[in-house]
């Protein structure tokens, strides 16, 4: 019986042990400054996890998204007038082309920034979501050639300096509203995020919490079982639970036991590549 | 109807950007987004062409809004050119940032030139 108590130091696991074990470092081949390049299987390539352009649902939301930016595109040129002015130096503004690759721009920062951060929103649908209202929608809804269009009619009445103001205002005006549009998102995302945490905390630590510590007894409130657990959890006793599951009644009170919390560690292997067996 | 038809040419020139996009970028891994740019310029010199064509009364202006404001319009991306932007100044990359918005500011207007050029030497 003695001998088959495990000693108390095979059952550490030295903090050094658990730094190599979290952080994984390349080795051999994987550990040059240029480590090689593993192409892919040729069944994999034809496989949408791999490959985006072998992915059909893809194809949808672009089009989809295309469809409904194109839309709102050309809907815009019906509403607005073709240009800020008559003529001189306002007709070669452009308020339809520009409306649109404004609300363009900030869309697309505020939805990329904002996605870049949603964790809380699954891969799949983040992905779907990017395709489709940035890539697709946004990238409809902009436009570069009508942009370009406008600029050599301009050029061509002879009106170079609206042109050249047009084509600069765009610019600025695009990066100005992309900058913002991404502090946008990335704000939005942060409160979120804040929710979040703070709903997990609240739910970690329920109106019954109690910190216990070993050899006292204590009887469980038998209504709120999340509170027991994490009562035995920090007692690391599993009994006081046990008996606590018919409602309305007190806990059996039990003296703690002192078997040792279990090692739920993976234990480190180290492969021999000549034999393939693990010391 | 034919606002319809212009809203899906916008759709399939959205899919061929994304077709294009995703093409350059698995062999393309340098920091210039070369994608977009390519994009662009294949974009505005079609645009050229296709003005030069409506100009001299080639081309109907239902085949023009089909093919420009719909196909052209859906394939041509400036939210996308104005975000990568943003994000190289965002990560640091100035230099690279003022390339390209002058590469995007200059290059389009002289495409769509040369485009114009070819479609009135055509005719």
């Amino acid at each position: 019986m003695e001998s088959q108590e495990p000693s108390p130091s095979t059952q550490e696991i030295s903090a050094a042990q658990v730094r190599a074990q979290s952080t994984p470092e390349p080795q051999g081949a994987a550990a040059a400054a240029k480590p090689p390049q593993i192409p892919l299987a040729p069944i994999k390539r034809v496989q949408a996890r791999f490959n985006p352009l072998a992915d059909g649902m893809l194809y949808l939301v672009v089009f989809l998204g295309g469809t409904l930016g194109t839309a709102m595109r050309y809907g815009l040129s019906f509403i607005l007038p073709a240009t800020a002015g008559a003529e001189g130096f306002w007709h070669a503004f452009h308020v339809p082309t520009f409306t649109a690759n404004m609300a363009a721009c900030l869309i697309f920062a505020c939805l990329t920034s904002y996605l870049s951060q949603a964790a809380w929103i699954r891969k799949r649908v983040r992905e779907l979501t990017s395709r489709g209202i940035g890539m697709g929608m946004c990238g409809g809804f902009s436009t570069l050639s009508a942009l370009a269009i406008e600029e050599l009619t301009t050029m061509q009445s002879d009106l170079i300096a609206g042109a050249v103001f047009y084509l600069l205002v765009s610019f600025l005006m695009g990066l100005v509203v992309a900058y913002f549009g991404a502090r946008l998102g990335l704000a939005l995302a942060a409160r979120k995020t804040a929710k979040a945490a703070i709903v997990a905390v609240r739910q970690q630590q329920p109106e019954t919490w109690r910190h216990v510590t070993a050899g006292e007894t204590v009887a469980m409130p038998v209504d709120d079982r999340s509170a027991g657990a994490v009562a035995a959890g920090e007692n690391g006793d599993g009994s006081g639970i046990s008996d606590g599951d018919a409602p309305g009644h007190i806990a059996h009170i039990n003296p703690p036991s002192y078997e040792p919390a279990p090692i739920t560690d993976e234990i480190p292997l180290t492969g021999d590549p000549t034999t393939g067996e693990a010391h | 109807m034919l606002f319809l038809f212009v809203c899906m040419c916008g759709g399939l020139g959205a899919v061929a950007r994304f077709v294009l996009n995703t093409s350059i970028q698995r062999w393309w891994n340098r920091m210039f987004p070369l994608s977009t740019f390519v994009i662009n310029v294949i974009a505005t010199f079609c645009a050229g062409l296709a003005a030069a064509a409506w100009a001299h009364q080639v081309v109907p202006e239902s085949t023009y809004l089909l093919f420009v404001t719909g196909f052209l319009g859906g394939f041509s991306t400036f939210s996308t050119a104005i975000n990568e932007m943003v994000s190289l100044a965002r990560n640091k990359h100035f230099g690279m940032a003022a390339f390209y918005l002058a590469a995007t500011v200059v290059v389009p207007v002289i495409c769509v030139s040369l485009g114009w050029l070819v479609g009135s030497l055509a005719h």
